[in-house]
This record gives C-alpha cells, structure tokens and sequence, in this order.
C-alpha cells in the first residue's frame, strides 16, 4: 500500500527512474522506504522534538516561529541526506557486483539528485503538516507557527 | 503547568541548535534503519538452474539378457574393464551417491524376459548387485525382453509418478520377431513410447561404444558371432518430465566426454537470464522476484520504440549440459522467433570470447551470448519472442545404423535398425514443437506501465 502512494508522490515530481534498468529497485525499495522513513522518522521526529521535547518536556528559548523555520531546514537537510544514503546504498545492493556504464551512470547521478531535493521537499511539507498535529502536545509552543487551531 | 525538570537549566539557547542539528542528523541515518529490503542477497545471480528437486526419484534398469554379456566380461586381474563398465559403474555410483538429497532412493531394476509364468519382465535389485554385476558379468542371463516391450513396461511403471526418472542401459538392437517385419519397427517404438504423453515426457538419449567379448546375436536373427573386444555401441536412454531429466544430466557426466554421442527431446531450455547493465540499449528493466528473474525472462519496454531509438538486450545462455556439437553450432543454428514484432537476432557469440567480463561478475558463468534488437512493441497485449534452436537430423545417427548386422566384426561398430528406432521417437515427437526444436526459450515483452 505505501509502496503504491509513494511511487505516485515521487514520481509525480521526477517521473520514472533513470535508467530504466533501476526502476523496479525505485519503486519497490527506495520510494517506499525512503518515504516512510522521511514521514514517520524525519518529519515526525522532528516535530515531536520540537514541540514536546524542546517545548513541553524541558523548557526552552526555542519556541518562536523563526526557531520553527530553522527546524524546518534542519527537516528538509535530514531528508535529503537520507534520500541520498538510501538510493547509493540501496541501489548498490542490488547491481551485486555488475557496474554501470557511463551513460547510465550519468543517468543515476542526475536522478539521485533530483530525488535528493524531492525528498527535502516532501520532509519539509510532512513537517509542516505533522506540526498541526503535534502542536497540541505542547506547551510553550503551541501557537507558533500560527495560533489555529489552539 | 510547566514541569521545570532540573536539567533544563543546563540548557541556554546557544546549545540547542548543534544539539538540534545532530540529532536530526541521527535520525536521518539510523532512523530509516533496513526499508524494506526488497534485494535479498544472492548466492548466484544466475537464472534458475533446474534444481535437484524437480526429481522425485531415479529408477535404472540394466538389460541383463545373454547379447549384454559381451560388455560386461568378467576381467582377469590387472585387466581394465570394458568402457562400458568403466562408464557405466561411474553413472551408477553417481545415481546413488544422490540418494542423501532426493526425496527417494534410486531403485534399481534388470530387465529381464517376461515369460507367461512370470510376466514381468523388470525385477528389483539392489545398487550393490547391479554394480557387481556390471563389473563381473551377468550370473544368471534372461533371453531378452523385446526392446519395445522394455520401454512400454519401464513407462507404465513410471506413470502417475510425477518426477520420476527412468534411466535405461542396453544395447537397444530389436529383432521383431518376424525378420521380414522390419519396417515396423519403428512404430513398435512409437507405439510403445506412446504409453506416456508426449508433451509430459522426454527424452534424452546418450550413445557410447564399448569393448565386446562374447556371443554377439545379430539383430538379424542369424547364427550368433563370438567377438573378441570389437568395439559394439551401447545406449542409455534417461525417460520422465522435462524439468527431472534436465536435473538428472549432470548425473550422466561419465556420458558426456569425447567418442559419446547424444540425441534429446523435449528438454527444457538451458538456463537463461538477462543482463541488465551489459550490451543494454534503450529503456528497459527485467523483472525480477527479489535478485532472480522470473520464469519466463520478462522484459518491460519504458519507452515507446521505432527504428530511430530502438531497444537491445543480451542474453545469456548456459549451455554447459548441452552436447559439444550444440554448443559448437549454436552460434549459426540459433533462430529468433520474433511474433510479429520485427525484432532481430543481432548476434551470438560465445561468452569466453567476451572480454569485458569485470563489469559483469555474472558472464564467465555462461557459455553463449545472444543480442536481440527491438523495433517496435507489440502493443497492448505483451508478446512472447522465442529463442529457437531447430532440430537437424543427428549425424552421428548414420554412422552407427546398419540394416545388416550378421557380419558385425566386420563392420565396427554398428546397431541393427538404430535409424528406425530414432525415426519412431522423432515420430511420437511429430504433433509436439519438441519434434521441430531441440528447445525453445521464451522471453516476453511487454510496455512498462
């Protein structure tokens, strides 16, 4: 099932995966892996971070909307390190020793790549959404960014 | 309320962000931990080598009547036995040392006559008799079983036995009983081999010759010759399902080497995949389940084809269980049957000839490489390309036939009507494609969705 959605979102974005030997690798391992990994441990961590743990279980400076854009960046950072991490490494695994050629090598680097500032792209928007949701957790950052729905 | 917890105070502003950084750094490397790792390990990237289990069980029935004693002369110390049991106690010993990993033990049989008092004409034995007797000489000889009779008999045994392996060694001459009745011989043989369905049985028959020394009985029904070590042909006939028979060849190896011939039917095609990152050309991928293609090869065409920006794939082929002459013709013989899509067999070569061997660790494991270049798909439906190698009349054939064996010292070595006895197996194989082809591979494309 979550293969399905992320497949849908990634390539929405990058369309299918370059080159065409890789696909089934994407849309099997990585989209659906590096996706649930950026929604649930990247966006959720650190929304929970900054909401309970900075916010509620210690009390901290760190709770005005600028602190919630650094924490923003700091997300789309994570995401794209993951993003990146997972395809070599995952990709890696499955050529089991073959390498590929040039074109196709240049093929993968520039797929990589957009897939790294997708993947940012996607943990920022999951933070912001994760934020609505963590926010009543908090205590003393409960209306940042913005008041609703407290 | 706040819950000032006593640590807090330890934490002023300027320690948070490091602190923030390195912890989201953490959870991007750990946290995505082992995402559904789709790429399980392999042992060998190769495609599915028939494995052992597609046999159930092996069954050899030896000819014991009085025209196989020559081959299986007892011998005075110091003697080397005839190759027939050099070769033939190895292939046994083969067949039993497997026992450990099949689902049943060999079971061992002599073909002997079937008499109205004791119509069966197969009686169990043991490994340890069989091999014994092979190595010192038939004790006690049965006449003979009629060799059509031997085959209807070992097929009716086998049937309802998914898996079971039948290996037959005599000398397979046939002498109807009526020596004018020759050109009825080889429907007796498709008449018997029609015991089976052709398309669930085949067929893989391996020649050798071997030193003779005693009566010989010409198929001819004339007086008997004694002979003295004149080289005699003596054949092993492996029966059952297409996938048992394919894992039991490499159990025939002894009858593999120089001054052995072989004739199949209906086995599988050899083992097979395609190689993904070399000699590609186009947008493609293979499926796969977890690191193994499937069965059959499919391929996935990414983006639409014309002869502008056309598609190639190589496949590999291992022909390592192939007679010498198939491997060695394959590069002229091979065919592509292209179903309408206008694809074409680039080239086939030989995989040792292939030099780039690092960029694919999988290669030095084939022996034949063949390039298929696409122009066009097929449309909506996916189509099926086959690999075709056709089926030419063996020359070993001619060599070892003779309508005449009463003279046979004189001859060499020759087999009473082998031609027509290979020409009612080629018949019984007349309605199935395994009569046309020796095999077929098939590779299915069809559009990416």
């Amino acid at each position: 099932m979550f293969q399905k959605l992320f497949t849908t979102l990634y390539q929405a974005l990058l369309g299918t995966a370059e080159p065409s030997s890789l696909i089934p690798v994407y849309q099997k391992s990585i989209f659906p892996g590096v996706g649930l990994s950026t929604l649930f441990g990247v966006a959720l961590g650190a929304a929970l971070l900054f909401y309970v743990i900075f916010n509620r279980v210690l009390t901290t400076s760190f709770y005005k909307t600028s602190h919630w854009f650094i924490m923003l960046l700091l997300t789309a950072i994570g995401s794209a390190i993951l993003a990146y991490s997972q395809a070599r490494s995952v990709v890696y695994a499955s050529l089991d020793g073959e390498t590929l050629g040039a074109i196709e090598k240049s093929a993968y680097d520039r797929y990589v790549l957009g897939f790294l500032v997708v993947n940012a792209l996607y943990g920022a928007l999951f933070f912001v959404l994760w934020s609505f949701v963590v926010k009543p957790l908090s205590v003393s950052a409960r209306t940042t960014p913005v008041r609703w729905p407290n | 309320m706040h819950n000032r917890l006593p640590a807090a105070r330890f934490f002023t502003y300027s320690a948070i962000l490091p602190l923030a950084a390195l912890v989201l750094g953490g959870v991007a490397l750990t946290g995505c931990g082992e995402p559904e790792k789709a790429t399980e390990k392999t042992t060998a990237s190769k495609a599915d080598k028939t494995p052992a289990a597609a046999i159930s069980q092996i069954s050899v029935f030896v000819d014991a009547s009085t025209g196989m004693r020559g081959f299986m002369h007892p011998n005075a110390p110091g003697q080397p036995g005839s190759q027939f049991q050099r070769t033939i106690t190895e292939v046994l010993s083969n067949i039993n040392g497997q026992r450990a990993s099949a689902k049943a033990a060999p079971a061992y049989y002599f073909v002997q006559e079937s008499t109205p008092s004791n119509p069966r004409a197969l009686r169990t034995t043991t490994y340890a008799e069989l091999s014994n007797t092979v190595s010192t000489g038939i004790q006690n000889p049965a006449l003979g079983t009629e060799m059509p009779t031997m085959l209807r008999e070992i097929l009716k045994l086998q049937k309802g036995k998914p898996g079971a392996v039948s290996v037959v060694i005599s000398d397979f001459i046939y002498a109807p009983p009526d020596p004018k009745q020759t050109w009825k011989v080889k429907t007796d043989v498709k008449d018997a081999l029609s015991e089976a369905s052709a398309a669930n049985l085949a067929i893989s028959i391996f020649a050798g010759t071997s030193e003779f020394r005693d009566k010989f009985f010409p198929g001819n029904r004339t007086r008997f010759q004694v002979l003295k070590g004149s080289p005699l042909p003596y054949y092993v006939w492996v029966l059952g399902e297409p996938a048992a028979v394919a894992a039991a060849t490499p159990l025939l190896k002894p009858l593999m080497g120089a001054g052995f011939e072989r004739v199949s039917y209906n086995l599988p095609a050899p083992p097979a995949a395609v190689l993904e990152h070399f000699g590609n050309a186009g947008e493609w991928y293979v499926d796969k389940t977890g690191s193994r293609q499937t069965q059959p090869l499919t391929l996935h065409v990414a983006k639409g084809l014309s002869r502008q920006e056309p598609a190639e794939f190589v496949l590999a082929l291992d022909l390592g269980n192939a007679p010498a002459a198939e491997a060695a013709s394959l590069p002229k013989q091979l065919k592509l049957d292209d179903a309408g899509t206008d694809a074409t067999l680039a080239k086939v070569w030989l995989a040792r000839d292939e030099a780039k061997a690092p960029r694919s660790p999988a290669l030095p494991t084939y022996t034949h490489l063949a390039k298929v270049h696409l122009v066009r798909l097929p449309g909506q439906k996916p189509a099926t390309l086959r690999l075709v190698l056709p089926r030419t009349q063996p020359a070993w054939v001619a060599k070892y036939t003779t309508l005449n064996d009463s003279n046979i010292a004189a001859q060499g070595p020759k087999t009473f009507l082998l031609s027509e006895v290979l020409q009612g197996v080629q018949d019984y194989y007349d309605q199935q494609p395994a009569g046309r082809e020796v095999w077929a591979l098939p590779v299915q494309l069809q559009a990416a969705d």
